[in-house]
């Protein structure tokens, strides 16, 4: 799925979230999630928008177009959507750009 | 009639639409993913900070500056002191050896200069507490501690008279001269492994940064880790060959371009590594990652394995060369499988350090006979078993396992039945709040799996294809504001980790394959451990209130492959007293009951039977605890 891993790529590099998506994105409540990485391992190729740090499982919301695979598998329900969202910080998108083809 | 097609159809409906369910017991019935906001949010100081804040007030308030640093060292009598005098910088261990006279080491005596200055000061110092919760001490021409270090809240100013000044400074000549002598001879070791004998070293270290529980060591003031805040090192975080990681970014690298911190670093993980496997490093956590530390842990090893009876005396190194203590670390290594025939290993841990200590326990005694007696008397009214102790009805088990796949009471299986009722008996016998085990839904999809040797297809078994049973105590909902439905959600939200835990584990006993190299696993765990204040780090173990436990693993045998770590039963306290080395060898052997009826259905299911586990999933704990009053307390 070249074209959709083009889509990542660009909204890694511009670290910005797609105008197209209509959903606001999910967002993983610390407070009740088990870091059992579920969500990590089911969040579609083309978004990679899950990550592990540190103590935390986080949801990039420039990357999370707000489709539900991730809340599908979910243990415990604790993936809500976030529709007040906020930037993700630099430090987090250096870590990111290292997933893009070829650096992972 | 339907049509096939159209059975399939509908029931692909009907699965998705079950899919898209909320596995939360409160929630039950509900699309998963539509609630507006969570039932609670823990305070972001909850846990470690939250101590560390309460430690901190405390030591201010003390006394004396014994009475601070000792609270600060115990971490409010929640750590041994031990471990945090190893987590001090050599310049600032020489401080505290003079002015309370404490050190770790017990070779040589600590001079002290004793008390507050009785003339004026010449120095005025400092203490304080970091936020990874090592004690920092000011010290001369270093600066305000505040400026080097994240604290949790100021310092104690600590004054320094002229005589504790002179024996600091000779104390400090003496330190640094050491460590510089340990980080030559780390260098020439490593020259001699050879520029690709130093790469294996550093594929090794990865592989077991990867593989095992994170952990925090310290070189100086550097921090090496993969678990809280900014990582360093290979783990959940930080993926195998990540240029941040520590180790991958040495690879490669000419020896002479490695900083001192990153040579001891190497050599320290490899002679703990090399005693034991990748778990010996949690030994370590918290603490300096520095050659007289890694020479006195092996040590006090070493006399540990040789107190026990039986098999070759383990002789000392002859110094402290990392020649010899590599040796060491090999005959430790050696040593250490007939001492686990001899006696039961396991392993204290000190939740706030993640600080592990290997323990070898003593025999059991009369509390642990009782513990057994009382599991046996309920575990012979409840199943169809019968003798003294757990090794007499598990030769019952063996001798009749045909039960374990028929139906028994609620449930589809004998297997589910004995999981569940030793669980609710360890639950009252050991008074616990909370008890379970864990294990693999099918046991004949593993049979048909292995007879196939098809490992890619153990790997792609996610958290649905494991269980866990977890039984609480009704009163245990006073934990979780009284109401049985919160303390139904905690319980699956237990249930769901283990199974989580035995999902990361299976795939650590199955041949390297490209498959299971690729997959996210941990080595599986083979001994028991005992843990206290583990309620600090780990969100889940935060929330779910998981204060004292002790975890007992087991192995399962199926087509005569041993698989460690396959099950274990967990304790947990919420509250109250922690629990003892007699709890743990009595909770073992009850493990190892569930163990041996598991490995017999294993046996069944090669016959031709069908054992699988179909309990144990959201409705049944929702059912079992928020829906059955007293009766979870058996």
């Amino acid at each position: 799925m070249p074209e959709a891993r083009n889509g990542r790529q660009e909204r890694v590099m511009t670290r910005s979230r797609s105008d197209n998506w209509r959903k606001p994105p999910r967002r993983i409540e610390s407070s009740e999630c088990i870091t059992c990485d579920m969500c990590v391992r089911n969040c579609p190729e083309e978004f990679g928008a899950i990550f592990d740090r540190g103590l935390d499982v986080i949801i990039i919301p420039e990357l999370c177009s707000g489709c539900p695979a991730c809340v599908l598998v979910c243990p415990v329900d604790c993936i809500y959507v976030d529709a007040d969202w906020s930037p993700t910080g630099n430090d987090m998108w250096t870590h990111i750009e290292l997933t893009l083809e070829g650096t992972k | 009639m339907t049509m096939p097609a159209r059975r399939n159809v509908t029931s692909r409906r009907v699965a998705m639409a079950q899919a898209r369910q909320s596995r939360r017991p409160s929630r039950l019935g509900m699309p998963a993913g539509v609630a507006r906001a969570p039932d609670r949010v823990l305070d972001l100081d909850a846990g470690f900070p939250e101590l560390l804040a309460r430690v901190w007030r405390e030591a201010r308030t003390a006394a004396d500056l014994t009475d601070a640093v000792q609270t600060l060292l115990t971490l409010g009598d929640r750590v041994p002191a031990d471990v945090q005098l190893r987590a001090l910088r050599p310049a600032e261990e020489c401080a505290l050896r003079v002015l309370c006279g404490i050190s770790w080491r017990t070779d040589d005596p600590s001079p002290s200069s004793g008390g507050p200055p009785t003339d004026r000061p010449v120095f005025l110092g400092s203490i304080g507490l970091t936020t990874s919760g090592r004690i920092a001490v000011g010290v001369p021409s270093q600066g305000p501690l505040a400026k080097q270090e994240d604290l949790v809240d100021g310092v104690i100013r600590v004054p320094w008279s002229a005589s504790a000044l002179a024996d600091y400074q000779g104390e400090l000549r003496h330190a640094t001269q050491t460590l510089a002598r340990s980080i030559v001879d780390c260098r020439q070791w490593l020259a001699a492994e050879g520029a690709s004998g130093r790469d294996d070293l550093l594929e090794q270290l990865k592989e077991a940064a990867l593989r095992t529980a994170p952990f925090v060591l310290y070189q100086e003031a550097r921090r090496y880790t993969n678990f809280r805040e900014r990582n360093n090192l290979s783990g959940k975080t930080l993926w195998p060959g990540h240029p941040d990681c520590a180790l991958s970014s040495l690879r490669g690298v000419p020896l002479e371009l490695w900083s001192d911190s990153d040579a001891a670093m190497v050599v320290c993980l490899t002679l703990l590594t090399r005693s034991a496997g990748y778990a010996r490093i949690e030994e370590a956590n918290g603490t300096q990652l520095t050659v007289d530390h890694v020479a006195e842990l092996l040590e006090r090893t070493r006399r540990t394995y040789n107190a026990v009876p039986g098999g070759p005396e383990v002789p000392p190194a002859a110094s402290t060369r990392i020649e010899q203590l590599n040796a060491l670390a090999g005959a430790l290594r050696e040593r250490r499988p007939s001492v686990g025939q001899t006696a039961q290993l396991y392993r204290e841990i000190y939740g706030p350090l993640m600080h592990k200590i290997e323990r070898v326990a003593a025999a059991p005694g009369q509390a642990a006979r009782k513990a057994e007696a009382e599991l046996c008397a309920v575990l012979r009214e409840r199943l169809p078993v019968a003798g003294g102790t757990l090794g007499e009805l598990g030769a019952g088990l063996a001798a009749t396992p045909d039960w374990l796949s028929r139906p028994r009471g609620d449930f589809g299986t004998g297997l589910e039945a004995v999981v569940y009722e030793t669980v609710t008996a360890a639950r009252r016998v050991f008074d616990a709040d909370f008890a379970m085990s864990r294990g693999l839904r099918s046991l004949p999809k593993l049979v048909q799996a292995l007879r196939d040797e098809d490992w890619p297809e153990i790997t792609r078994w996610d958290l649905p294809d494991f269980f866990c049973c977890v039984v609480p105590a009704l009163a245990a909902r006073l934990f979780f504001e009284d109401k049985t439905a919160r303390l139904s959600d905690v319980a699956w939200s237990i249930s769901a980790r283990m199974q989580y835990n035995s999902w990361h584990f299976l795939a650590g006993n199955l041949p390297k394959v490209p498959e299971v190299i690729a997959r996210d696993y941990f080595v599986p765990p083979t001994i028991p451990d005992i843990s206290y204040y583990s309620d600090q780090h780990h969100h889940g173990h935060v929330a779910a209130r998981v204060r004292f436990s002790i975890r007992s693993p087991q192995a399962v045998t199926v087509l005569g492959r041993a698989f460690p770590g396959f099950i274990d039963l967990r304790l947990l306290r919420c509250e109250g007293p922690p629990f003892s080395e007699q709890d743990l060898l009595a909770a073992h052997r009850t493990s190892a009951f569930i163990a041996r009826a598991t490995s017999l259905a294993a046996a069944l299911v090669a016959a031709g039977e069908n054992v699988t586990v179909t309990s144990f999933d959201p409705r049944w704990h929702w059912e079992k605890i928020a829906h059955s009053g007293p009766k979870i307390d058996g």
